[in-house]
């Protein structure tokens, strides 16, 4: 029969030191892997979140100036619509900083007239979210519907620059897009998209 | 045997910690997945916009390339990334413009993986530079006053049908010389001078003077720019020359020549007239040399010079002569003779259009 022994005192700290340790060094991969899950959904929450409010934006601003039966200015001047011309401006809320509102109008159920406040639109920077104009709202006006969720990203800057420039005979209007996104939760974490937007419905 | 067993609570929290570990990675990595997806689903996106983008500025350029065949459909491809594009025009008759086809582009464009697709639609119209025949050889927004020797054919039914027009002025003309106007067939057989419309002390109903319906902006009536827009006339013009050395019988379009013109060769052709503007310069055509087609001396806004027209030894213009300002037609022999042909040819010939992009036509729903 073995004789059985029991652990020293010594013996016994050093396997609870070592056990310790191990315990310590497993918490922080733990915790360090966690982290950086978390950290890399949000990020891709961020990024897509922005990417899409910025199609978004992108794609409607695009359509400016747009009018069905556009050949009437050639043809027939005196029965072509004329509400949709140069309907483009850049301007901003008041508490906001400058050109981070841009408004414009198109024909969006393709009809030839120009309907009101059904086919005018809008984007601009309030208090970190990017709105979208409803009801033909103006720059500086109360009520635009929220297009970003504040929870999940923060815009810190919506700039709009407005260039024009001549083109085979043709008026273009060229508008650079600049906006910067963070996380609320780490304002360290930011995303830049920006953007250049040729309107090809410029007068 | 029995030993002392360590360690048991050490590994099944090492255990519950890495599958734990391993659940929120597996979660990460779906979720990561699913983003690369939406990703390439964007850039496909965008990538279908830039070429349906592209291949639209090559539609316009291919209709600018043959003006007059505007139906068809065309499939190409840039960088591997498929479009087809659908043109269809529709003829509108007598706008300020003149004849106006006006061609719908329906575009198509898919990336180059086939996943994503885009439609966008876009108008060009094709105008006549020139907006309608001038129906008279001769007409200058001034006076006439001409002591050297010329001959004018008539169009037979300028004024109306069966009444000949040969010369429309704003002011007065003054018949010194030994010039007649006459038909068409009276020239043809050598009888100009003998059996004239109108000649000197003798003023036919072909010569339209003193009208007071001449149009205040002679460039606007044949172009449709107005005078102080001159610039994008000129800009528009098939070949900008400083003379006209450099043009002749294969030169055809809008010919726009700043300062003085002095050609030794025929120019343009009956079926490829040419359309000659000389800015603030001085035309002396010499020896046999034909010009086939519109020769229109134009004086920018405000220039101070006075500029000749002058036609010497058998010197012809197949065609018309206009002039914005009195032009000296003092010496030399102006010949013109109305040519129904070449001066329909100068609207209808693909050279003498021009396609625009028509603004406000642009769309992608």
């Amino acid at each position: 029969m073995l004789k059985q022994r029991g652990l020293s005192l010594v013996e016994l700290m050093i396997t609870i030191t070592l056990g310790l340790i191990l315990m310590a060094a497993l918490t922080s991969v733990f915790s360090h892997t966690l982290g950086t899950n978390s950290r890399s959904l949000k990020l891709s929450q961020l990024q897509e979140e922005a990417t899409a409010a910025m199609d978004l934006l992108i794609g409607d601003l695009r359509r400016t100036g747009y009018r069905a039966n556009a050949h009437l200015l050639v043809v027939d001047p005196d029965n072509a619509v004329a509400g949709f011309n140069n309907t483009l401006t850049v301007s901003q809320h008041p508490d906001e900083t400058a050109n981070s509102c841009i408004i414009f109008d198109y024909d969006a159920n393709n009809n030839g007239v120009h309907d009101g406040d059904v086919e005018r639109f809008g984007y601009r920077l309030r208090s970190g979210q990017i709105q979208r104009r409803s009801a033909g709202l103006g720059c500086a006006d109360a009520g635009w519907e929220g297009l970003t969720s504040p929870d999940l990203i923060k815009v810190d800057v919506l700039e709009f620059i407005l260039t024009e420039r001549m083109l085979d005979v043709v008026n273009e209007q060229v508008v650079d897009v600049l906006a910067v996104v963070s996380l609320p939760s780490d304002e360290e974490i930011t995303r830049e998209l920006a953007t250049e937007v040729v309107i090809r419905n410029a007068f | 045997m029995r030993s002392k067993q360590h360690g048991f609570a050490t590994i099944t929290i090492t255990v519950l910690l890495l599958s734990v570990i391993i659940l929120v990675t597996l979660y990460t990595a779906r979720f990561k997945v699913q983003e690369q997806r939406i990703m390439r689903n964007h850039a496909g996106m965008q990538e279908a916009t830039m070429v349906a983008d592209a291949a639209l500025e090559q539609m316009v350029m291919l209709v600018n390339a043959e003006r007059s065949n505007l139906d068809r459909t065309i499939d190409g491809n840039i960088a591997g990334a498929a479009y087809s594009a659908t043109l269809s025009s529709t003829r509108f008759n007598g706008t300020q413009w003149g004849n106006v086809d006006v061609v719908d582009i329906v575009l198509s464009a898919n990336s180059a993986d086939g996943r994503a697709a885009r439609t966008t639609r876009q108008q060009v119209a094709v105008l006549p530079m020139i907006r309608s025949a001038p129906d008279t050889p001769v007409a200058i927004k001034g006076s006439m006053n001409v002591s050297g020797n010329f001959q004018v054919v008539a169009n037979p039914n300028g004024g109306g049908d069966g009444v000949p027009l040969s010369i429309w002025t704003e002011g007065d003309v003054d018949i010194n010389g030994s010039g007649t106007t006459c038909g068409q067939q009276e020239f043809t057989q050598g009888n100009c001078s003998s059996l004239p419309f109108s000649e000197r002390g003798d003023h036919g109903v072909d010569i339209l003077d003193n009208d007071p319906n001449f149009p205040d902006d002679l460039l606007e009536y044949l172009f449709g720019v107005s005078e102080p827009n001159w610039t994008d006339l000129r800009d528009s013009a098939t070949q900008i020359v400083n003379n006209c050395d450099s043009i002749g019988p294969h030169s055809t379009g809008l010919i726009w020549v700043v300062g003085n013109c002095a050609p030794s060769v025929d120019i343009g052709s009956p079926e490829n007239p040419v359309a000659l503007v000389i800015q603030n310069g001085n035309l002396a055509i010499n020896g046999n040399t034909v010009v086939n087609g519109l020769v229109f001396a134009f004086k920018t806004p405000g220039d101070p010079g006075d500029y000749e027209v002058k036609l010497n030894g058998g010197a012809t213009i197949n065609g018309a002569v206009m002039a914005n300002f009195d032009p000296d037609l003092s010496n030399g022999t102006l010949m013109v003779r109305y040519h129904q042909e070449i001066l329909t040819n100068l609207v209808t010939n693909d050279a003498f259009k021009r396609v625009t992009r028509v603004g406000g036509s642009w769309r992608d729903f």
